[in-house]
């Protein structure tokens, strides 16, 4: 059914399609409209799920994660703040390899006054051991989330899963989007939902607990280490099934835009996908060629597949929606530059910071963006990393 | 043996779950309570513990989930919430210490209270982080030396009185809370099958005064002695609340002064008399707050 909603409401769907045994959210903005839309739902009996009204996302976290291990289907979402204080059992829920669900509506940290989409909240949480999509719009939202389940849940994965899509820009923006029907979720999940994992069922004496140390300990991590390679396998997979149900596909944990040709790649993740697309095309008409590698997946993150992308490249031009500090760059920027080393005809690369505290990323400024790098294919000197919004 | 009444001398007739060779401190009050909880609520049960002596993974034949020190309650509440959609009825058994009750697990603790998840929660309470080393928390009382409120020149121990946790979780109109004492056997083992049964309608709470020979630093052979002293002085009053209704379950009919329970250990030696009569004042005060409380028909 075609409906227009925002990301949030969006995300709302996702989850209500796939039917959670439990869900824990407690309210923060831009998540907000979210945890109302669930409350909604199950005030019509649109959904079954028992809702727990906790006191904070750090027992939102715990409360999901104890759920899950006694085996039930699990939401909860959050935001910047809310995803710094549930770090703790954030990072537990991971280590114990819950298949959780979550949504991050991401939004900037540093201060109390950063009631602003940004991506800075996200990156905290990069080693956590969680498997991390970035939408680029409001379609994309509620099928990611719907993934996130089938991902989550498999076997041979078992790790949690955030969905973080862009606070504000995604999370209020309405979109024309295509809700699924809940029969072809069902069966897209049913591969997941006939799984009987190993939970605190009847009868057993299962000790849930990570009390290993030392050697053990270690072993445990290395396969962890190896295991959380593997995803990138399952995500093509996932991907495959998703497609042959639903019709529609996002490339895999990297979507390429025009990117076969490209001289000059974009490299970003998030709602600015869109923006650039624009300008892709824009100066494509122009007979610049240009193309766009969206992130999708960041954590796995997609060093392979990246590094055969941009391998033979000119230029990657990355636009990040937070910084990294004492790397004196952002993120993705960061990230990107370790996969050159692993590829045999590097490109330059140039960063370029912009849209944090919720500021427009704007035609002008990909545009901008497009001219450094063209100057400094040229040979002219330019910095490595530039502020779009005083360039 | 009906469950709904059991007898001290029938404890010995029940099944002990834990291990017999747990490497616990000689004379653990603790051990002992954990022993007895795990034979009276029977096989159907989940522990929840967090970081501290009270890990009982790898330690008996029971289900065990260890979690954070700070979430002992919310973690709980999944589980407990999974469980009970399933159709399960599986007792959800925390047993944490003071410093995951009254401190950092606090905030998740009272919210579980307020929602009355079908949670039973047993605080050991030893008055300190011991596992760590003998720190202070909200439960040491006035007074106390520990390891971070000493005994020196400028400090003397503990300068402010315990947080009445007990009292607190009573007060979010809990199925079940009650106070118990291993030097009172019989009334905490009625009261274990009371937040037994309780624990089916809401949440149930037990706080249970655990004293520690390391770090109250008396001889490992009195744990019973000093627990039973704690009643007889009214530091430790034995009451239980059902939805608000407060009972004393226990009235002595001349309470003893302080110092006959404080005389016995170590961590109160370096009291003063005026030190003392404020540990007194203190405990007279919240025995009579517990008094008003009661019903009195």
């Amino acid at each position: 059914m075609i409906k227009v909603l925002s990301g949030n409401k969006a995300a709302a769907h996702g989850v209500r399609l796939a039917k959670p045994d439990i869900i824990a959210v407690y309210p923060i903005t831009p998540q907000t409209p979210l945890a109302e839309e669930l409350a909604k739902f199950h005030s019509q009996g649109l959904i079954d799920s028992d809702m727990i009204e906790v006191e904070g996302e750090h027992t939102a976290m715990s409360a999901i994660t104890g759920a899950s291990v006694a085996g039930a289907r699990v939401f909860t979402a959050t935001s910047s703040w809310g995803l710094a204080y549930m770090n703790e059992p954030f990072m537990y829920c991971a280590g114990s390899r819950v298949p959780a669900v979550m949504v991050d509506v991401t939004r900037e940290t540093p201060s109390m006054r950063g009631v602003g989409g940004s991506r800075q909240d996200i990156m905290s949480i990069r080693d956590s051991g969680w498997i991390q999509i970035e939408p680029e719009n409001c379609q994309e939202v509620l099928d990611s989330v719907i993934m996130a389940y089938r991902l989550a849940e498999d076997p041979d994965v078992l790790f949690p899963v955030v969905v973080a899509y862009d606070g504000f820009f995604l999370s209020h923006q309405y979109e024309r989007v295509d809700v699924p029907e809940q029969e072809l979720v069902d069966k897209f999940l049913a591969p997941v939902s006939e799984v009987k994992r190993t939970t605190l069922e009847v009868g057993r004496k299962l000790q849930y607990s990570v009390s290993i140390a030392g050697k053990d300990f270690a072993k445990y991590r290395y396969k962890t280490l190896n295991d959380f390679e593997k995803v990138k396998e399952k995500i093509k997979q996932v991907e495959k099934e998703f497609f042959e149900i639903f019709g529609r596909e996002y490339g895999g944990m990297v979507e390429q835009y025009r990117a076969d040709d490209a001289d000059i790649l974009f490299l970003t993740s998030g709602s600015c996908s869109g923006t650039i697309k624009t300008v892709v095309d824009k100066v494509r008409e122009q007979g610049l060629k240009v193309g766009l590698a969206r992130i999708r997946i960041f954590r796995p993150y997609p060093r392979e597949e990246l590094g055969e992308i941009i391998n033979g490249k000119k230029a990657i031009c990355v636009i990040d929606r937070s910084i990294c500090l004492g790397w004196n760059c952002g993120h993705l920027y960061m990230e990107a530059k370790a996969v050159l080393s692993d590829i045999s005809n590097p490109p330059k690369m140039i960063d370029f910071i912009d849209g944090l505290s919720n500021l427009d990323i704007t035609i002008e400024h990909i545009e901008k963006a497009l001219a450094i790098t063209l100057a400094a294919l040229e040979g002219k000197d330019v910095q490595e990393t530039n502020w779009l919004i005083w360039e | 043996m009906t469950m709904n009444q059991v007898k001290i001398k029938d404890l010995k007739n029940i099944e002990d779950v834990i291990s017999p060779g747990v490497q616990f401190c000689p004379g653990c009050t603790m051990e002992l309570l954990a022993r007895v909880v795990l034979k009276l609520l029977g096989d159907d049960v989940v522990m929840f513990g967090g970081p501290s002596c009270a890990v009982f993974s790898n330690r008996g034949k029971f289900a065990y989930y260890g979690t954070l020190m700070t979430n002992i309650a919310s973690s709980a509440t999944g589980v407990s919430r999974a469980f009970r959609r399933q159709g399960r009825d599986t007792i959800c058994l925390a047993l944490a210490g003071d410093g995951a009750t009254a401190d950092i697990g606090f905030g998740g603790l009272s919210a579980a209270a307020e929602r009355g998840e079908h949670i039973l929660y047993i605080c050991y309470d030893n008055e300190a982080y011991m596992n760590t080393g003998i720190q202070r928390s909200g439960t040491t009382p006035f007074g106390s030396w520990t390891n971070t409120t000493q005994i020196g020149e400028h400090d003397r121990g503990k300068s402010v009185d315990a947080k009445n946790v007990p009292l607190l979780i009573a007060q979010h109109n809990t199925a079940y809370t009650a106070t118990a004492n291993l030097g009172y056997m019989q009334d905490l083992v009625n009261k274990v099958l009371k937040a037994k049964e309780a624990v089916k309608k809401g949440f149930a709470y037990i706080h249970v005064l655990s004293p520690c020979t390391v770090g109250w630093q008396y001889s490992s052979d009195k744990g019973i002695e000093v627990s039973k002293i704690a009643v007889n002085t009214n530091y430790f009053p034995l009451w239980e609340a059902e939805y608000g209704n407060y009972k004393l379950t226990h009235i002595e009919k001349e309470r003893k002064p302080i110092s006959e329970y404080t005389k016995h250990i170590k961590k109160f030696a370096h009291m003063t008399e005026e030190e003392l009569s404020m540990l007194q004042y203190y405990v007279d005060k919240k025995y009579q707050k517990i008094e008003n409380l009661v019903d009195k028909k």
